[in-house]
């Protein structure tokens, strides 16, 4: 395995024409995973990524790869890679044309990437004639030319198809295991099944960096199909197609499964209704190091 | 930093073909007139001689004028902010337009030069000849110093890249404009005057981009190159 690099933000503040969008972000990453970057529209995701991958330069603090200082140092850069929101590429070119025009400015095999994205099939198709998801799959694909040691990603499944966002997601999963990847996303559900890590953005600050798996809502809602009316037997409402339970923890959701089934009810189907992330959008967050959660683990 | 020039110039005339066919028409007419002025009018027509360089600068200047378009173009769909994670700097994206942008005025300029120096050479006067070269050197100094400072300056002041009133080219072509429009009068003061007048503009448009150049990575901001 590769050794994997260490990310450092120390004390980063940057935006746009000098009005700060990030006020001193800090935080240390040494773990190979895929940490989720999440936070409302505006929140500062996007900023962040640009000021990591070195497009914009902080107004103060700084950025290391390896103790490299990644505004000033090409090389560090280098390691980088990033996928913005936007496409990037000359929409003249047909596809491998495309990924060739990068490759010769930062190395790689544009058929190597072309296999990776399966999109042998569109490779001799010109850029502006695919579909928007063929379009970031082949935008997706120039961010694999080379491997790099931390991927930026930026909204990699925005505006895509169930389908290809899932593949696009196996992908990362896929070489998330040893490297670093910080992935934004505002779908919350998408956070939870691709996600080791949380770091929630508001308002240009970080307001948590959690495993994903720490996280806890102080309420869930457990949503039970059986064959017949168990609200004699817990405390449940009937709502739609589903029984609704409201429980303060995954154990007791259990023990109120156990209770219904021992009477001999079939059920067809227990899941928890609500996202665990839908919280921290919603109530003000204390402020947990990733330290903090290694700890505690 | 790699070299991209003939790609970035290939990208460009297949983005646009109109003001590259408009430059082409206007130095076709600067070559047309010195053809003329040097087979039929010979050495006595001097006063004239230096108004072709107007025209052949002029076309120098439209041609390469679909790379500002790239740029702009480029800036829209997120290529620049992709250049700017791979590692290059504000002065390596500008280097690299400008590079193109000078090749395509090449393209023209050599062109017209084997027009020029045929024509001469068929006149058979040494006098000619000479009038003939000097007519190419200041066409060179005047052509690629206009195109550098209207290409740099439109990529460091975004207030140039816009398309104003219906315009199709971008509103950094009228420094070039401002350039070399005056020239078309200057035949009227005589070919010593006018040939200052036109070294001078062409040095002023030469520092003026190199300065832009030089200082762009100190003093233009990396925002300015996103979406």
């Amino acid at each position: 395995m590769n050794e994997v690099p260490a990310l450092e933000l120390n004390n980063v503040s940057s935006g746009y024409n000098r009005q700060a969008v990030l006020h001193d972000i800090n935080f240390k990453l040494h773990e190979p995973s895929i940490y989720v970057v999440l936070g409302p529209n505006g929140a500062g995701k996007t900023t962040m990524f640009r000021t990591i991958a070195g497009i914009l330069e902080p107004f103060s603090g700084r950025i290391l790869l390896d103790g490299q200082n990644v505004t000033a140092s090409t090389q560090a850069r280098t390691r980088i890679s990033y996928l913005s929101q936007y496409n990037a590429m000359p929409e003249e070119m047909t596809v491998y044309e495309g990924l060739k025009f990068y490759s010769s400015m930062v190395g790689g095999d544009p058929d190597k990437a072309i296999e990776l994205l399966d999109l042998g099939q569109l490779k001799n198709k010109k850029f502006s004639d695919l579909s928007q998801g063929q379009k970031k799959r082949a935008a997706v694909a120039k961010v694999f030319l080379t491997e790099r040691d931390l991927y930026l990603l930026d909204e990699p499944t925005a505006n895509l198809d169930p389908a290809v966002s899932k593949e696009i997601r196996d992908i990362i999963l896929k070489i998330s295991k040893d490297k670093m990847i910080l992935y934004s996303s505002h779908n919350l559900y998408e956070a939870t099944d691709i996600g080791t890590y949380l770091i929630l953005i508001k308002n240009g600050s970080i307001t948590m960096l959690d495993r994903i798996s720490n996280i806890r809502p102080k309420n869930y809602r457990v949503g039970i199909k059986t064959s017949t009316d168990i609200t004699r037997i817990v405390d449940a409402k009937h709502e739609g197609d589903y029984y609704i339970l409201s429980v303060s923890s995954p154990e007791e959701a259990g023990l109120a499964l156990k209770k219904i089934v021992e009477k001999g009810i079939l059920v067809t189907e227990m899941r928890q209704l609500d996202n665990p992330l839908q919280e921290l959008f919603e109530t003000p967050n204390t402020k947990k190091t990733l330290e903090n959660a290694q700890n505690a683990e | 930093m790699p070299s991209n020039t003939l790609v970035f110039a290939k990208r460009s005339l297949s983005l646009s073909k109109i003001q590259a066919g408009v430059g082409l028409f206007i130095a076709a007419f600067g070559i047309f007139a010195i053809v003329a002025i040097t087979l039929f009018a010979g050495s006595s027509s001097a006063r004239f001689f230096l108004l072709p360089v107007s025209f052949m600068a002029f076309g120098m200047l439209m041609f390469p004028t679909p790379v500002i378009l790239l740029y702009v173009y480029d800036k829209n769909n997120g290529v620049l902010e992709y250049l700017l994670s791979l590692g290059w700097n504000q002065r390596d994206i500008f280097r690299q337009y400008l590079k193109a942008a000078l090749f395509l005025a090449l393209v023209l300029f050599i062109a017209e030069s084997i027009a020029v120096i045929i024509a001469g050479a068929i006149a058979g006067s040494q006098a000619v000849f000479l009038l003939d070269l000097l007519v190419l050197l200041l066409t060179a100094f005047l052509g690629f110093s206009v195109v550098s400072l209207v290409t740099v300056s439109m990529m460091a002041f975004s207030s140039l890249q816009k398309q104003r009133v219906g315009a199709n080219s971008p509103l950094a072509l009228v420094i070039g404009v401002v350039f070399i429009f005056p020239t078309f009068y200057l035949s009227f003061l005589g070919f010593i005057p006018e040939f200052i007048v036109e070294l001078s503009l062409s040095s002023l448009a030469s520092a003026l981009s190199a300065a832009l150049l030089i200082l762009s990575s100190r003093f233009i901001r990396r925002e300015k190159m996103l979406p």
